[in-house]
């Protein structure tokens, strides 16, 4: 198993079209933080179980992120899942991983998932907006009047998105070429903009 | 634990960070020099992108004077 990087960031979130504002969001905030997001979207095949592979990239960071926003049909086990899987990490290693829980509406997760209460998720209300605010609530920020600065390099990082995906003619964002390409975009913005060093 | 420090826990607490920098964001990702090429082209077409359409909001609002 990796070593955890402690600035490294497993990401669990709905991969389907209206997400897509507030995937780029989730990323670019991160990267604006000085953090590493990882997802999925990086795990290839290689004939060992992408299970497995999933467990590992999860494993090689040091907190996880996990929405679960989406609870319409068709139903999805796959964010659930996973959160399960980060909260027995956790539980083996409580001090070594942390995992944050997102969602859209407030108190929904104690019928749908009724095992994590006393926890308070994050809330979102489905909004760029309220993603921003969501991370600034979680984590500490040295950057001067970081939620306007975060706002506004986030709608730019949205913007370039939008043309990389009309570029590829993409029909998703959600694909690993696209990731590697946004995460480069978010942190040229970042750094650009003085958020992270060089 | 106290019962407040516990509850402080559950509450997701603030969450202090090491920062990374950009190369490290970078190589954690194996992102090529062309990728970041492309990148870079994209940030700065979404800038004037984002520009014009400022422009062209403002055109679209009457001003004051003419508001009245």
């Amino acid at each position: 198993v990796a070593v955890p990087d402690e600035k490294a960031v497993f990401l669990n979130v709905p991969f389907d079209p209206s997400y897509e504002p507030l995937f780029v969001t989730l990323v670019g905030v991160l990267v604006f933080l000085g953090q590493d997001p990882h997802c999925v979207l990086e795990v290839r095949e290689k004939g060992d179980g992408r299970l497995i592979r999933i467990v590992e990239l999860m494993r090689s960071c040091r907190m996880s992120i996990h929405d679960l926003s989406r609870t319409g049909t068709p139903v999805r086990f796959n964010m659930p899942y996973e959160l399960g899987l980060a909260s027995a990490h956790k539980i083996a290693d409580p001090g070594a991983y942390e995992v944050l829980v997102l969602e859209s509406r407030p108190y929904r997760i104690d019928k749908t998932l009724s095992d994590y209460k006393g926890r308070d998720p994050l809330i979102h209300h489905g909004t760029c907006e309220g993603m921003l605010a969501c991370l600034l609530d979680a984590y500490v920020t040295g950057v001067p009047d970081a939620a306007k600065e975060f706002r506004s390099a986030a709608r730019l990082l949205r913007r370039s998105a939008a043309l990389l995906k009309r570029e590829m003619k993409a029909t998703s964002l959600f694909r690993p070429a696209l990731f590697r390409l946004l995460l480069s975009s978010a942190t040229g913005i970042g750094n650009m903009r003085g958020f992270i060093q060089r | 634990m106290t019962k407040a420090a516990a509850k402080a826990s559950r509450k997701n607490a603030k969450i202090r960070l090491t920062k990374a920098t950009a190369s490290e964001i970078l190589a954690a990702h194996k992102i090529t020099p062309a990728e970041i090429r492309h990148a870079k082209r994209l940030i700065e077409e979404a800038e004037r992108s984002l520009r014009r359409s400022s422009r062209s909001t403002k055109r679209a609002l009457p001003s004051r004077a003419t508001a009245k």
